[in-house]
């Protein structure tokens, strides 16, 4: 299972070719979820409190009036729903995406991989939004959104890397058996067989 | 690595500077734009995968170089936005060390021909 493979000396048949890591694998995957869970703590305890359920948050650094002023600024209250709820949805959104498919994702389930960067991508810039609006436009610090902006970057930093893998054997898919074949294997479809393996299989001696 | 961490210690010292220095509202905000953005980029930028995002900062950094020359501003805030500045142009520049093979980089998605063939770096 671990034995080194041909195109990838340093991983293992599972690893994308040309890379020395498994970015599926769930010794990469497993800090996103737990972050991710982190996250999804913060958002609750932001949406509770911007939901009225419990008064101002806990800050042991800027004070709880300086994070009610943040998440009961005009800001958060601009689209229908609470931000915080919305960091919530995001959050489950990451676990989900993050946590679907297994160590041959890359390949197997490349939509869910590109879903999940896209998830991680927006949940990333939103934070790094909302932190600049605290310091810039509001003036007040909320320890919690801090938090939660910095799980969101790191979060993004650390998945995003999946989506290369994926979106590298889609583009050698279609160099080698064209668009429509492509699209399927978005959808996890395996590439037509040809004499010309797309991502060598196991066992197959690299050699021309 | 460290050119990243460079730059993640200037951003949280952009946020923290308008406060302990004297400082103008316009000079402030400047700061709390790009601090966080220098963090955000800094982390980002620490895996091998996503380098590239560094020349992002490098906008930010003249950003930085420029704009708290066109605001009202104090001197010490102004001195140190600027320097700011410059050091993440400086420090965002050179690629560093590249730890992780990633099948040659975003490029090769446009050319996939060149994916195994890409040397070990």
């Amino acid at each position: 299972m671990n034995r080194p493979h041909p195109l990838s000396p340093q991983g293992n048949r599972d690893t994308p070719p040309g890379w020395s890591y498994n970015p599926s694998s769930w010794r990469e995957r497993w800090p996103l979820l737990a972050l991710a869970t982190i996250g999804l703590l913060a958002a609750l305890y932001t949406a509770l409190s911007q939901l009225g359920v419990v008064g101002a948050m806990v800050d042991p650094f800027f004070g709880s009036a300086s994070s009610y002023a943040v998440t009961h600024s005009a800001i958060s209250r601009l689209l229908p729903v609470p931000d915080g709820v919305l960091g919530v949805v995001g959050y489950c959104c990451d676990l989900l995406f993050g946590a679907l498919g297994g160590r041959r994702r890359w390949r197997t389930r490349p939509w869910v991989v590109l879903i999940f960067a896209l998830v991680i991508l927006a949940l990333g810039i939103v934070s790094l939004a909302l932190t600049i609006l605290q310091g810039a436009v509001i003036g007040s610090w909320c320890t919690v959104c801090l938090i939660s902006a910095a799980v969101s970057t790191l979060i993004l930093g650390l998945g995003i890397g999946e989506a290369l893998a994926s979106l590298q054997y889609l583009a050698l898919v279609r160099m080698k058996a064209g668009g429509a074949a492509a699209w399927r294997a978005l959808w996890g479809a395996k590439p037509a067989r040809s004499r010309e393996r797309i991502a060598p299989a196991p066992g197959v001696t690299v050699g021309r | 690595m460290w050119f990243q961490i460079g730059n993640i210690a200037l951003g949280i010292w952009l946020l923290v500077a308008p406060g302990v220095l004297p400082s103008t509202e316009p000079g402030a905000v400047i700061a709390r734009i790009a601090g966080p953005i220098a963090i955000w980029l800094g982390v980002l930028a620490v895996r091998t995968v996503t380098r590239p995002v560094r020349a992002v900062n490098v906008l930010n950094g003249m950003f930085l170089a420029i704009a708290p020359w066109l605001v009202p501003n104090t001197d010490a805030l102004l001195l140190a936005s600027v320097l700011a500045g410059w050091a993440i142009i400086v420090l965002s520049i050179p690629r560093g060390a590249l730890r992780q093979r990633t099948g040659g980089g975003w490029w090769t998605v446009f050319h996939p021909e060149m994916i195994t063939h890409v040397p070990e770096e």
